[in-house]
């Protein structure tokens, strides 16, 4: 017996990829923190110990 | 009691498995999860290096406990998300396991993550912890991050031995499923913590990752259980009493066959009644698959197990499986050992009535009981041991001696050459194990799913 291609699992994979690109890159406010601490800003932007 | 025997099996070519692909396939998984795992660990030393910035001891330790606590909860979340390539190619006992076992350990990462946080920023900007403390929760992502903590520590507490044995196991269940929204509430800190954040691969690669195991849990936890349920149509067409407190249930329902159930595998069943909540409890096929008809045997240890000792017959099912890797495709050598504990027979019993063995091949189960009105399935034993031409053995009692590695040498000649399947208490599991290691049993001959019983 031969399993049935899984169409759902295909759909999610991509909405999932791009889901997971749009949340990665343009979703929620990702600004960094620490870069408004009153540190001197390093080469990536400053932040905790850098 | 009744006799419930499939159709006699056809007799194989070859009765050792070839290499199953999903142990393969599982194994491959494992790698690259073990390979990101380690690039999320040393990425906060690489950043460091790449951003050409003194590193701070104290922020070290903040950035690689939070990246890993971060990719930990992902791995968790996968091992649960019930993805049928690890459930079949690992087990869900080891899943299970495993899971247990990085709980604490992740809680641990987030803790030693926020700890060593504040007292970084307490040291670089020359404030108390406690001032440092209240100003890092005014950044981005940090209310929501502490909230997810909170929901951490508190089914923590909650799976702690002494509160779960307090605990209704679905109170604990539910108060588990809120660990979703825990990971959740934790992404956006993450994407603003500065070894991700100005780093669009990294974030991008983060974002996919997070969304591919939230599409897992939505695929196999959700969508699954709802497509089987149009799909199949279970419903109990017969509820027969074995032992005392102990029931077999026979389903019967639409397709069973696509559901591809193996001997020696389980289902998490939900019984659609007033009650249950619809909470799913994992029981073992105690028998083949027959047409469209489904059995599986329940003792009464439990709330939901004790409800099911009286279920009413037209019950609607919902079964979300098969899962377990104990079939006969983990077999390895030409003669089998079955040993059974307990309610631990119902997969045996299914596999000792399975199991393809050809002339010159031996099949033999061990049926341990404390007393003989405990025995379930004797008249269905007794039957396929005659008609498959293999032997049961009753060990009846509460001695240790019974599974001494003396006693099993005596009870099975050539024991060592023989693939063992083991299913029953976690104590005479684990007197088993010890015996057939004294015996020098292959580790890899032993095919085992613990659950507690």
């Amino acid at each position: 017996m031969t399993r049935r291609f899984d169409v759902i699992g295909l759909v999610l994979l991509v909405a999932a990829v791009v889901v997971g690109l749009w949340l990665g890159l343009s979703g929620p406010d990702i600004s960094p923190i620490f870069t408004e601490a009153p540190l001197p800003a390093g080469p990536g932007g400053g932040g905790l110990g850098r | 009691m009744s006799i419930y025997l499939a159709s006699a099996p056809t007799t194989p070519a070859s009765t050792v498995a070839a290499v199953s692909p999903q142990r393969d396939i599982a194994g491959a998984v494992l790698v690259i999860v073990g390979v990101l795992g380690t690039f999320t660990g040393l990425w906060p030393v690489v950043a460091v290096v790449l951003d050409g910035v003194a590193p701070d001891p104290l922020a070290s330790v903040a950035h690689i406990s939070g990246m890993l606590a971060g990719y930990g909860v992902l791995v968790m979340l996968m091992l649960m998300s019930r993805w049928p390539v690890l459930e079949r190619g690992i087990g869900a006992d080891v899943l299970a396991r495993w899971h247990a076992a990085g709980g604490p350990t992740i809680l641990t990462l987030v803790l030693v993550h926020a700890s060593f946080a504040v007292l970084a920023w307490s040291g670089l900007t020359g404030q108390d912890p406690v001032s440092a403390a209240r100003q890092v929760l005014t950044w981005p992502g940090l209310p929501t991050a502490t909230l997810a903590t909170a929901l951490m520590v508190a089914v923590a507490v909650a799976s702690a031995r002494s509160a779960r044995q307090r605990l209704r196991w679905e109170t604990w269940h539910l108060l588990h499923l809120t660990m979703y929204i825990a990971v959740a509430l934790g992404f956006s800190h993450q994407l603003a913590g500065p070894d991700i954040a100005g780093r669009p691969w990294l974030q991008a690669t983060w974002g996919v990752l997070y969304a591919l195991t939230f599409a897992l849990v939505l695929r196999y936890r959700i969508l699954a259980p709802l497509q089987a349920a149009m799909r199949h149509r279970l419903r109990v067409v017969a509820v027969l009493p074995e032992a005392p407190g102990v029931v077999s249930l026979v389903l019967q329902g639409r397709h069973v066959a696509e559901l591809q159930a193996a001997p020696g595998q389980f289902f998490r069943w939900r019984f659609l009644t007033r009650g249950s909540g619809g909470t799913a409890h994992p029981f073992s096929l105690s028998a083949p698959p027959v047409g469209n008809r489904l059995r599986l045997t329940v003792k009464a240890l439990g709330d939901g197990s004790h409800r099911l000792q009286g279920v009413p017959v037209d019950t609607r099912v919902i079964a979300e499986g098969p899962y377990g890797a104990m079939t006969s495709a983990r077999r390895t050598r030409r003669n089998v050992l079955l040993i059974a504990g307990g309610v631990g027979i119902t997969p045996m019993r299914a596999l000792f009535e399975t199991l393809p063995v050809v002339p010159g091949e031996e099949l033999t189960l061990l049926y341990r009981a404390k007393a003989p009105g405990q025995l379930v399935f004797r008249q269905e034993l007794d039957a396929l041991a005659e008609r498959r031409r293999a032997r049961v053995i009753y060990l009846l009692g509460s001695s240790p001696d019974l599974l001494t590695a003396g006693s099993l040498a005596r009870l099975v000649p050539g024991l060592v050459d023989r693939d063992v399947f083991l299913c029953g208490p976690p104590g005479m599991s684990a007197a088993v194990r010890r015996s057939l290691a004294q015996l020098g049993l292959p580790r890899q001959q032993l095919h085992e799913e613990r659950f507690a019983l």
